[in-house]
């Protein structure tokens, strides 16, 4: 599968910044960096810019977990190899190894995943934490919740709980008719 | 008898708020038919059985499908009619060059179903489609918004978007509790709390923002003023005048 210029550079821009972020320690500013690819996730809907998204906010949202009970010498190899996961996966972008890139997310996913399950309190595992953060935000930016479900490979059921806690629908544009007018259409039906 | 097709994100919502027995008293009263697709029963049956955390719910809604309250249809046009708006909603806006894919296949049935049992009636809590049949124009400007680009409307599609699909009567879970209210369907649930404003203000309130948690696309201000518009004690006669 071929990936749009414009869609490689906003990933590798957002893969470099999540490492500089990552060595500066900066876990909150490392969540929010993986929202930088929402706009390429909704509009090429590939598994390119949601791979990396998802990586990115599952290794912040690890550490966040961690970082209070772990051992620093733990935490500083897991950021040691994310890191370097991180440069890995940029540069397989760069050279065009658009197949590498992918397999590539799959082991750092197994590695973040290993990790979580040894140490995590949670019940929701990160990865899966991440997949419904990115799915919200790509159904915040107007595609359906059917749509957002089926490219980071969730069920409606848990993205509605999810999405349904956030601001999504609190937006001007949702609000098209008076509610008046649509009790009074409704009426008709149960009359 | 009216027909109302629903989505799977109502039945979602309306299940997971332990509402979905109003679809059973509203069916009663008024003599309505509430139909899904396939694909629909799909996604809130086949799947949630497969997760614990929402079997029980799709164990709820298989017995009201076996007890006729929600009903399946199969039809061999759905697909065609499915297919066919399908590429019509992902072809309609472009951004960066690219059409955008704003909905599954499994939403398109649900328009499929209501061109062949002919209705106009659906059903929807996620706000996409809905804005998409009642609005394009806006979810445009949301998207624009949104994804800080341009966004192009392909005329000849929203000329047929118009045409074809402009005329349904959208509403959501909320609106069917607002009904369900004003037709007395929960008299009986609120007998126990007294015929007090105070206390039915606070149901009201609770069971919209209830319906909204679990992923209805109904804002706050929207629920404050279906609060205040019961509050008042609007009759019907004054909300058709």
């Amino acid at each position: 599968m071929e990936l749009e210029e414009e869609e490689r550079r906003d990933i590798v821009q957002m893969l470099n910044e999540a490492r500089t972020l990552l060595q500066a320690g900066k876990i909150n500013e490392l969540k929010d960096c993986s929202n930088k690819v929402i706009h390429s996730m909704t509009i090429y809907q590939d598994k390119y810019a949601t791979n990396a998204a998802v990586i990115v906010y599952a290794i912040s949202k690890t550490l966040e977990r961690w970082k209070l009970k772990q051992e620093e010498r733990e935490l500083s190899a897991f950021v040691r190899e994310m890191k370097e996961e991180l440069e890995k996966l940029s540069s397989l972008l760069e050279r065009g190894e658009f197949e590498e890139f992918l397999i590539e997310c799959g082991k750092v996913r197994g590695k973040i995943a290993q990790v979580d399950s040894h140490f995590s309190d949670y019940m929701e595992e990160v990865l899966h934490k991440a997949r419904l953060k990115k799915a919200s935000k790509v159904y915040e930016h107007g595609l359906s919740i059917g749509k957002a479900a089926e490219l980071l490979g969730l069920s409606e059921w848990e993205l509605m709980q999810y999405a349904g806690k956030t601001k999504v629908h609190d937006v001007d544009e949702s609000k098209i008719k008076d509610l008046r007018k649509r009790l009074k259409e409704l009426e008709e039906i149960f009359k | 008898m009216r027909t109302i097709v629903l989505d799977s994100s109502s039945i979602i919502s309306l299940s997971t708020t332990c509402l979905l027995w109003i679809l059973k008293k509203l069916k009663e009263i008024a003599h309505v038919r509430f139909v899904i697709p396939r694909k629909v029963k799909e996604e809130v049956v086949d799947i949630s059985l497969t997760n614990p955390n929402y079997q029980l719910d799709g164990i709820r809604i298989l017995n009201y499908i076996g007890e006729g309250i929600i009903e399946v249809v199969d039809d061999a046009r759905i697909q065609g009619f499915a297919s066919r708006f399908l590429d019509l909603a992902n072809n309609l806006f472009v951004a960066r060059g690219r059409s955008l894919k704003l909905i599954h296949y499994g939403e398109a049935e649900v328009v499929a179903l209501s061109k062949i049992v002919g209705t106009k009636n659906l059903c929807v809590d996620e706000k996409t489609m809905r804005i998409l049949l009642e609005d394009p124009i806006a979810l445009k400007r949301l998207m624009e918004r949104k994804l800080h680009t341009p966004i192009e409307i392909r005329n000849e599609r929203l000329e047929e978007l118009k045409k074809n699909y402009g005329d349904f009567l959208i509403f959501r879970s909320a609106e069917l509790l607002m009904i369900s209210y004003r037709r007395g369907v929960f008299t009986d649930f609120l007998a126990g709390c007294g015929v007090d404003g105070w206390i039915r203000k606070r149901f009201l309130r609770g069971a919209l923002t209830s319906l909204k948690l679990n992923g209805c696309s109904i804002s706050r201000d929207e629920i404050l003023e279906y609060v205040e518009l019961i509050s008042k004690n609007h009759s019907e006669s004054e909300l058709s005048s």
